[in-house]
């Protein structure tokens, strides 16, 4: 696959954290369940996405809020499923990223809500949700 | 809800007043809006998760951007103004000459953009002229169905 980070900017993309990096000691969030932790980072990635013109997908899934979201593994599945049912979004490619998966029939390239109804397909059928 | 201000403001021109015309969806992107799909999310690339038409070239000239509207049938043209059962496109392009953003003509003359995943927009064509998307470099038409 070959993308590139430019569309809607006229310079290369730079990507800024909007939360301070972990420092020694705060991680793991001892006080965030995992559901917590997923829902603010995804929060995080929405706002962050509400903040700019690009229409560029690669830098989607590349912001840090998205990378986390895919660092988290296996154990956030469920929820991306779950929050894909209730809100569609770009979260294919996080949960190809984690599950090594690719349910998406080629004619629902680019397709949003057919790629969500092809990944909500595969969690039932694995049953995960 | 309203365009973000913090987006607003990096296309100034459009402080002298646009339309919003639908709310934030981020099924489709700008090329896509101009193509008229509120299905897919048009990128030059490869995957599952973004559409490009099958033999056009998957790079960000403005010439792979023509190539993809001539799927529609659009042909290149040289105004802007607006032609009765005439539908046109703009191609806008940006200092590294690359395509960054295209939009449609609406009936009426005025011009619909998507921006981001954010809302539609209706509003002049120079309005979207800057530092983010470039300027207007490429005209297309087709007859307007």
């Amino acid at each position: 696959m070959a993308y590139t980070l430019r569309m809607g900017t006229s310079s290369p993309v730079q990507f800024e954290a909007k939360e301070p990096p972990p420092t020694a000691g705060t991680y793991p969030p001892e006080e965030s369940t995992v559901e917590e932790r997923f829902r603010g980072l995804v929060d995080g990635w929405k706002t962050e996405m509400r903040s700019s013109p690009s229409s560029d997908f690669l830098r989607m899934v590349a912001s840090p809020n998205y990378q986390r979201i895919i660092g988290m593994g296996p154990a956030v599945v469920p929820l991306l499923l779950a929050e894909l049912e209730a809100r569609p979004d770009h979260w294919g490619w996080a949960l190809e990223m984690i599950t090594g998966q690719n349910p998406v029939p080629p004619e629902a390239q680019g397709k949003m809500k057919a790629i969500a109804s092809a990944w909500l397909a595969w969690g039932r059928a694995n049953r995960l949700i | 809800m309203p365009l973000p201000p913090d987006v607003e403001a990096r296309f100034p021109g459009l402080a002298d007043g646009f339309e919003e015309t639908s709310p934030e969806d981020p099924t489709y992107n700008c090329i896509a809006h101009a193509a008229g799909d509120h299905e897919a999310w048009w990128q030059p690339g490869g995957g599952p998760y973004v559409y490009w038409p099958s033999r056009i070239p998957r790079n960000y000239s403005p010439e792979a951007l023509v190539a993809a509207f001539k799927t529609l049938g659009y042909a290149t043209c040289t105004s802007e103004d607006l032609e009765d059962g005439v539908e046109k496109v703009a191609i806008f392009v940006n200092q590294a000459q690359e395509f960054a953003h295209a939009a449609r003509q609406l009936a009426d003359g005025s011009w619909t953009s998507k921006i981001g995943r954010q809302e539609d927009i209706k509003h002049r064509l120079r309005q979207l002229e800057g530092a983010e998307f470039g300027t207007v470099a490429v005209f297309m038409a087709r007859r307007r169905h």
